[in-house]
């Protein structure tokens, strides 16, 4: 495997809480101080009564997985050294449907998990599906792939 | 959903075409658009002067758009729309421009979808598809649409007991379709066992049940049935249409859309039923989203589709619901936004007796429907439209 292939990592600005809570290990969200509403995918506005004041929180990050599936194509070079790769749809209990890697192959739909946010190789927050108690260690051989060095933890 | 839009009546549609499809091009999509427009010309008679508006859907124009090519052709229209909904362009560029016709603002509208391709352009598309989409889905793989619609696939398989043999009927009989009317990129029949070892996309889509990019493009003229008539234009008339945009917002994962929101005021308006439809063309970025527009127009039960396809043939000639009769998408190819208007132009060819080697016998009245714009977890846009046959 060559090492300078490396995942996506184009995000506008607003997602730049998410990678700096990914290196403090911390699972955040914008919520709305006027109604507090949960938001993802991040965004300025509050989509359910468009006040502008926002405020990263920690979130709960339990949820249940809706729809999964392992990707066989993809455009990016580094995934299509990895294929193929886990992910899923989890609808978090707090409320949003988030995209997340999966950490194994197996997890599958109605599976409990839990999302942690970590730090892949270009420094931005990635959600990663763990089995509801998020103490499993990473399978996927791609996750482990764009994962940090600190990615067994 | 009680409000109804006024009639569309006195609005002709004429002139369906279609700029041959290619896998890849090294042409721009001035080019496929520039054709597409000297064709309708070279089929109404008209002159160019004549067409006072454009209405456009393409991808690959960007940074350009409609207005670049009131200077690239050398036209000077009063009325101009830009329309950038994918796969619901067509029924949108369709609706925008009869209110024109009607209200006067333009007497003759080239609705035109086009696009080229080439090895970088169609993940350059769906690599930034949307904000919410290269931020939030895009990291997860890099699947493109691939990753969302694997996701509402396997949903509505579990959901409703549908099995991939069940999908193979749709793509199956768009083969059959687009063989028939000599437009398919492919060229031989797509035989079930094919169908189900073709290779993993992001499972349960395997490789059939995706569309092959493309460049090309596909175009119709609106004017009032008047000047369709004087010109003796052969032209198809909107017995009613509707649009919507994110219908069930929230339900977790799609599974139903627009059209079951509005087709009671759609069938309404037009004053007939889905068993007085004598052909159907879905937008059929994938089979089970075809299944999806099936049940929500109408055609079976929520949750059906999969005995309907079964149980009813779905060829131009085997006497059930003749189904995407150009071969669709999935068959004829995807050529960017023209994906969004080949259903339009093919159901305007079939109404007109202008149908290739496809024709349906007795085609009166077609049904429609767009589907587009997938913006994170699903698309946005629903539309549909009864066309029926212009009276002489
Ligand atoms: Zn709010």
């Amino acid at each position: 495997m060559t090492d300078k292939l490396l995942p996506p990592e184009k995000r506008t600005a607003v997602w730049k809480t998410i990678d700096h809570a990914a290196r403090q290990g911390q699972f955040v969200l914008p919520v709305c101080e006027q109604c507090d509403a949960i938001q993802y995918p991040p965004r300025e506005i509050c989509h359910n009564c468009l006040h502008d004041g926002l405020q990263w929180q920690e979130i709960t990050s339990a949820g249940e997985i809706i729809a999964s599936t392992a990707l066989n194509a993809s455009t990016s070079a580094f995934f299509r050294e990895h294929l193929p790769h886990p992910v899923a749809l989890i609808k978090l209990d707090a409320g949003p449907l988030v995209y997340a890697h999966l950490a194994r192959t197996e997890l599958k739909t109605g599976d409990r998990v839990e999302l942690v946010n970590r730090c892949d190789i270009n420094g931005r927050g990635v959600f990663i599906a763990l089995s509801a108690g998020g103490t499993e260690v990473i399978q996927a051989e791609s996750l482990r792939a764009m994962l940090s060095e600190q990615r067994t933890n | 959903m009680n409000r109804k839009p006024n009639s569309y009546e006195g609005v002709a549609l004429v002139s369906p075409v279609t700029i041959d499809y290619e896998k890849q091009s090294d042409k721009q999509a001035e080019w496929f658009i520039g054709r597409a427009l000297a064709e309708l010309l070279s089929d109404s008679g008209l002159k160019k002067e004549d067409v006072d508006g454009i209405a456009l859907s393409s991808f690959t124009l960007a940074p350009d758009s409609a207005v670049s090519l009131t200077n690239y052709f050398s036209m000077t229209p009063r009325w101009l729309e830009t329309i950038p909904l994918g796969g619901a362009s067509g029924v949108v560029a369709m609706r925008r421009a009869a209110r024109a016709i009607q209200a006067g603002d333009a007497e003759v509208v080239a609705c035109i979808g086009g696009d080229t391709a080439n090895a970088e352009s169609f993940s350059t598309l769906i690599d930034n598809f949307s904000g919410f989409s290269s931020n939030a889905v895009h990291p997860y793989g890099a699947g493109g649409p691939n990753t969302v619609f694997s996701m509402i696939t396997q949903h509505y398989m579990d959901k409703y007991d549908v099995k991939r043999e069940d999908f193979a009927r749709i793509c199956m009989s768009q083969r059959d379709n687009a063989l028939a009317a000599s437009r398919s990129l492919f060229s031989k029949p797509l035989d079930l066992d094919s169908y189900l070892n073709a290779r993993a996309i992001a499972d349960p889509i395997y490789l059939f049940d995706c569309v092959m990019p493309c460049a090309g493009a596909e175009a119709f003229l609106l004017m009032s049935a008047e000047r369709a008539r004087s010109l003796s234009l052969p032209y198809v008339e909107i017995m009613a249409s509707e649009e919507l945009y994110n219908a069930y917002a929230d339900d977790d994962i799609h599974y139903r859309g627009g059209w079951a929101m509005f087709r009671d005021n759609m069938y309404s308006s037009a004053g007939i039923g889905p068993e007085d439809v004598d052909l159907l063309h879905t937008y059929d970025d994938y089979p089970a989203i075809v299944m999806l527009q099936m049940e929500d127009l109408g055609f079976c039960e929520k949750g059906e589709a999969a005995r309907f396809v079964q149980s009813t043939e779905l060829t131009w000639n085997g006497g059930g619901l003749p189904h995407n009769t150009s071969g669709g998408q999935l068959s004829a190819g995807q050529a960017g936004a023209a994906g969004g208007f080949i259903g339009i132009v093919e159901c305007i060819r079939q109404l007109t007796g202008q149908a290739r080697g496809n024709a349906v016998e007795n085609a009166d009245i077609a049904v429609v429907s767009g589907y587009g714009m997938v913006i994170y977890d699903r698309c946005l846009s629903s539309n549909a439209a009864i066309l029926k046959r212009g009276s002489a």
